[in-house]
């Protein structure tokens, strides 16, 4: 008798511990999920919960899902022109660009499926005067949408490796006073500032197109100027050794994508009148990403360039 | 509706537990357990069909006619009561085919049929691999005796009941239909068990969202961006996509114990650690342990009964052909095949090798052997083709790059973001190679802070990983 009164006193017990357990550890997941959404609400770090105009919103490490989302308020209504290309583009500098405010749409890694699927975010929401397009044979080597950019959803926003990536760099630069690596206007730099060297590479590659990336190119820029937006094309610029070793694939690509994209002014970084920028070290981390030195005098160049092709 | 994502876990889940919960007192003692398992079946019926109504219908057709049979087997006497068991099995069978099967045969039989003719496309209802095996275990356990056939409504509830219904773990009705007297919880162990099942669920649902999706990536990089992968490199997408179906199985297989267990119901475990194995043999024991048994017991068996000796030869043979059964249950392909081939091969020879007492491999050797053997498997199971798994199994040998890392220092600007994925592929590994089993974590939980707050970090992680949009679908579902 007293055995079973013993094993029913320690269920009981059991009983009444599990139901504070219960309490506690469902009442501090909520809360903690409750505070994180009203945090996230509150800095609303895409732009999408209250009015974004004249807000500066940065990207993070997770830029596509930053971008995506970005793109259906933030941009806009704060950007009248943007940069579409490749990962070499990520750190150029728009705010060079003068007479309108520019947004880079390019991302690490990214191709024309990828910026074709950005761009139409913010198209039906505003009107953009320039697109600047980059002509480099990576951005329609692959049609795959990376990271999940396929399945983005705006409750992201409320909590998501993403929003708390941004949140974690506004509080850090806001509180530890760290500079972050990301910019309102969409560009970044690169961690890393190592010169480029040359190494012995396999065989010519790199020019196996692929033709539904191709397709969304085209696509992109022809919605973009029955929008009204004026194009100008920028052929990427490559480190001379590298551009060397691959120079007849690279025109020849840059041939073939000028002729299948509508016309536009071309402002070509491959050329003989670049060669001087193209052979110093100093203006690439590698064969193709620039340094913040590169990035800075080539966004000069641009914006000189620019000028003149929309007169 | 999947088990991963916020309209399972903060609205149907808590909408039935706490329904169930206040049914049951609401109804008291004597009528309580019908009305929440009434509440349960329509929770049950509302989770399989509210994105396809139609898949509703067939499992419908499953249900009823199960449950004639049965009904047709416990009456009938002698032979007819097998010819009975018979026919239901045949049955089952058919209708499986009929959904799963059909264009696979049709397209070996191709010779042989009208030109231009082609296989109606019926669809796939969700879960049909699964009910079916419930419902031939069902029909078997009727004809030993082991169940007798109740209500139609006991029927639709044991194999309805949402947790199991689409991916299992595959249950025994003698293990279930006595427990629905349980539903919505016994009074003086309610909390406990509530706690216990929350907690399995946290550490279910930590597997899926955040292991199985970042060995997904790797995997998915290595079996489709990846160019000539070296010999390092196969090995390592491989090992990550072997690792992926385990989480996002195991992950699976702990929410539905774990949401079965918030409802008062226990079903049984389905893994049990299984990368820490030492021998094929011991794999099987420990991995979906729910369809092991179910091909010991209705396949392995019943073949090696049928063949004229009961040698260690023909017992190899019954392995073989029970594996490559299973294998084929997995899908409609090739690959299925030779993945259940593959393991029914190596069950044989280790079969072989215990009988005949041949050396021992010492315990790292043969750990390291039944690793390699079950991933070289595993790439068949994972691939789209036999030509493309046999490619990626011979690049596992790749003579001429052993050990470049070309493709692995692509990983992290192909999407992967090791500062964010790095961290659960190395504890994941860590965790299926040494850590303990879910279901131990389960067994020995106590309600402590330490496991409070293990259950807190563990669901808010795989919230922000859920919400991320990072979850693959199950590797399961598509069965």
């Amino acid at each position: 008798m007293n055995a079973t009164s013993t094993v029913t006193a320690a269920a009981t017990q059991d009983e009444r511990k599990s139901r504070h357990w219960l309490i506690v550890a469902l009442g501090v997941i909520l809360l903690c999920v409750g505070s994180s959404t009203a945090v996230a609400w509150r800095m609303d770090v895409y732009g999408i919960f209250r009015d974004p105009h004249g807000r500066d919103l940065i990207t993070s490490s997770h830029e596509r899902r930053a971008k995506f989302l970005l793109n259906q308020a933030y941009v806009p209504a704060n950007f009248d022109a943007l940069v579409i290309g490749a990962s070499s583009q990520v750190n150029w500098l728009p705010e060079y660009f003068s007479g309108y405010r520019f947004y880079n749409e390019s991302l690490e890694g990214g191709n024309a499926s990828e910026e074709r699927r950005l761009v139409e975010q913010a198209m039906p929401h505003g009107h953009f005067k320039v697109a600047i397009v980059g002509l480099y044979p990576r951005t329609t080597k692959f049609h795959d949408l990376q990271d999940g950019f396929d399945t983005v959803r705006r409750e992201e926003a409320l909590g998501s490796i993403s929003s708390l990536g941004v949140e974690y760099d506004i509080l850090m630069s806001r509180f530890m006073h760290q500079p972050s690596r990301f910019f309102p206007n969409g560009s970044h730099s690169f961690p890393q500032q190592v010169t480029p060297k040359p190494h012995a590479r396999g065989p010519h590659v790199i020019i196996a197109q692929d033709p539904v990336a191709v397709a969304d190119y085209i696509a992109l820029v022809q919605e973009l100027q029955n929008a009204g937006t004026r194009i100008v094309y920028v052929v990427n610029p490559m480190y001379e050794p590298e551009f060397e070793y691959d120079r007849d694939e690279i025109q020849s690509y840059t041939a073939m994508m000028t002729k299948k994209l509508p016309a536009g002014p071309v402002i070509d970084f491959l050329s003989a009148d670049y060669a001087s920028f193209r052979t110093n070290p100093h203006n690439f981390i590698d064969d193709v990403h620039l340094s913040s030195t590169g990035a800075n005098t080539l966004s000069r160049i641009i914006n000189v360039r620019l000028q003149r092709a929309l007169q | 509706m999947l088990f991963a994502s916020f309209e399972y876990i903060l609205l149907f889940l808590p909408i039935v537990v706490v329904g169930s919960i206040v049914l049951r007192k609401l109804f008291g003692a004597t009528h309580g357990p019908r009305a929440t398992q009434f509440f349960i079946l329509a929770a049950s019926i509302y989770f399989y069909s509210n994105r396809r109504p139609l898949n509703l219908v067939y499992l419908s057709f499953s249900i009823v006619g199960n449950w004639l049979l049965a009904r047709g087997i416990d009456r009938a006497q002698g032979a007819s009561k097998k010819r009975i068991l018979i026919a239901g099995n045949v049955l089952n069978v058919a209708y499986l085919c009929l959904f799963k099967y059909l264009a696979f045969f049709a397209s070996m039989l191709a010779f042989a049929l009208p030109s231009g003719y082609k296989v109606p496309a019926l669809g796939f209802p969700l879960g049909i691999s699964f009910f079916t095996i419930t419902q031939i275990m069902y029909l078997m356990e009727c004809y030993e005796g082991l169940i007798t056939p109740g209500t139609l409504f006991d029927h639709a509830t044991f194999v309805t009941f949402f947790p199991y219904l689409i991916s299992g773990p595959l249950v025994r009705a003698k293990r279930i239909l006595h427990q629905f007297g349980s539903f919505g919880g016994k009074d003086e162990t309610r909390f406990t068990t509530l706690a216990r099942g929350v907690f399995h669920f946290s550490i279910g649902l930590f597997k899926k969202a955040v292991f199985a999706d970042a060995f997904a990536r790797v995997a998915a990089y290595g079996f489709s961006t990846a160019q000539h992968p070296s010999a390092l490199e196969s090995w390592v997408f491989g090992l990550a996509y072997m690792l992926q179906v385990y989480f996002d199985f195991s992950g699976y297989s702990d929410m539905a114990i774990g949401s079965a267990m918030m409802l008062g119901i226990e079903i049984p475990r389905n893994f049990d650690a299984p990368f820490r194995a030492t021998s094929i043999i011991e794999f099987w024991q420990r991995w979906h342990i729910s369809l092991t048994t179910f091909i010991t017991t209705y396949l392995y068996t019943p073949i090696l009964k049928a063949l004229p000796k009961r040698t260690l030869m023909f017992s190899a043979l019954s392995t073989l052909l029970a594996m490559g059964i299973a294998g084929l249950w997995h899908g409609p392909a090739w690959t299925f095949v030779i993945f259940g081939l593959l393991h029914g091969s190596y069950l044989a020879i280790n079969q072989v090798w215990r009988k005949k007492q041949m050396p021992h491999i010492p315990g790292f050797f043969s750990w390291m052997l039944t690793i390699a053997l079950v991933m070289i498997a595993f790439i068949y199971f994972g691939s789209d083709s036999v030509v493309h798994a046999t490619a990626r199994t011979i690049a596992l040998f790749n003579p001429h790059h052993p050990f470049t890392t070309t493709n692995l220092a692509l990983l992290n600007i192909e999407g992967l973001s090791l500062h964010i994925f790095g961290p659960p592929l190395v504890i994941g590994t860590l965790v299926a190679f040494i850590g303990p089993s879910s279901e131990q974590l389960a067994r020995d939980f106590r309600p402590t802070a330490l496991n409070c707050a293990y259950a807190v970090v563990l669901t808010l992680i795989g919230f922000v990983f859920v919400n991320s949009s990072i979850p693959a679908p199950f590797v399961y579902f598509r069965f």
